[in-house]
């Protein structure tokens, strides 16, 4: 490194630090306020988050209650609902049958049964 | 949620739950880094945020005020990035330093303004430095006759500085600005550290040769 190149480092070093004595420029009361309240608004917004989504599922849970409960406390009919599985699960005659092919069908003897 | 949080929680929402200066040990929260101070405004705590931006506003402050070269543009990237840090609470995680970062988002939203506009990046902030911007004053000094030629110095060196291209404009006043490291320009303007190096160096060159008058 050369005297001149020295010297021209040291004058750069001394022009940053005359920039740094030069600008002193600073934000505005009323920017720094803005930025601030932004922050205090953010962590407003954090802190009544929670609150605010217990709140939505109270109010949620009120409004469904009423149907739940309707749900909840009808009767439960054991005999009825046994007759009806009965029904359903017996095996359809040929006179229940919906039409005449239906009815040939189920006159069939059943598949690997010997004639 | 942090276990901060967690404790504020039940306290929160009837103004309580407010943070105070001082950590729980009494320690000053003056004395924490960037980093550390971050991870608390992550935590919630405002009074942290309140020191981070009072560390950082003059230096981010000037840096914008010179890159845009207008105080009410300024103001408004100035505003949107400490909003861009607020706002960014919840996910920040120290990948870079804090001041590279910060200095990064600035760069951001200086981008996306000249990309609105449809100009070039060079040509926006290549416009001289209006007089608001570099009518300051000094600081004083003791002896007038040496202040006065320290001021006049300066004001000549701000204006070299305004009439740098953007790239080492960028470069000169995120060393001199922001304090930040060859690496962490390069980090934070997106470029190469040999990049930055050459634009500091012409930058230099630059303000060397305009104040040739004054050396």
């Amino acid at each position: 490194m050369t005297a001149r190149d020295e010297e021209d480092q040291a004058y750069d070093a001394a022009l940053v630090s005359l920039y740094r004595a030069t600008a002193a420029e600073a934000p505005s009361r009323r920017l720094d306020d803005a930025v601030l309240a932004g922050a205090a608004a953010e962590i407003r917004r954090a802190r009544y988050m929670p609150w605010a989504a217990l709140a939505a599922t109270l109010l949620i849970a009120a409004m469904l209650a009423p149907a739940v409960k309707s749900r909840l406390s009808t009767s439960y009919d054991h005999e009825a609902t046994e007759e009806y599985l009965l029904q359903v699960q017996a095996p359809i005659t040929p006179d229940q049958a919906a039409d005449p092919a239906e009815a040939y069908l189920l006159e069939l003897p059943p598949a690997g049964a010997k004639s | 949620m942090s276990m901060a949080q967690l404790i504020a929680f039940p306290l929160g929402p009837f103004g309580l739950g407010a943070t105070p200066a001082n950590d729980a040990g009494g320690r000053d929260l003056s004395s924490l880094s960037d980093e550390a101070l971050m991870f608390r405004w992550r935590d919630g705590e405002l009074d942290a945020f309140r020191v981070l931006y009072r560390r950082h506003r003059a230096s981010l402050h000037r840096y914008v005020l010179r890159m845009t070269g207008a105080v009410a543009e300024a103001e408004e990237v100035f505003q949107d990035v400490w909003m861009a840090v607020v706002r960014s609470r919840d996910s920040w995680s120290p990948l870079a330093a804090f001041r590279t970062w910060l200095f990064s988002i600035a760069n951001r939203r200086l981008a996306d303004r000249s990309r609105k506009r449809a100009r070039r990046f060079n040509e926006l902030f290549a416009a001289p430095i209006d007089d608001e911007a570099t009518s300051l004053p000094a600081a004083p000094e003791p002896d007038p006759a040496e202040a006065a030629h320290a001021s006049q110095l300066g004001q000549a060196l701000l204006a070299a500085i305004g009439a740098l291209p953007l790239d080492q404009r960028q470069a000169f006043l995120m060393q001199a600005e922001g304090g930040l490291t060859l690496d962490e320009i390069a980090a934070a303007s997106g470029v190469g550290r040999e990049t930055v190096k050459s634009r500091l160096r012409y930058a230099n060159q630059r303000l060397r040769r305009d104040l040739e008058a004054w050396r």
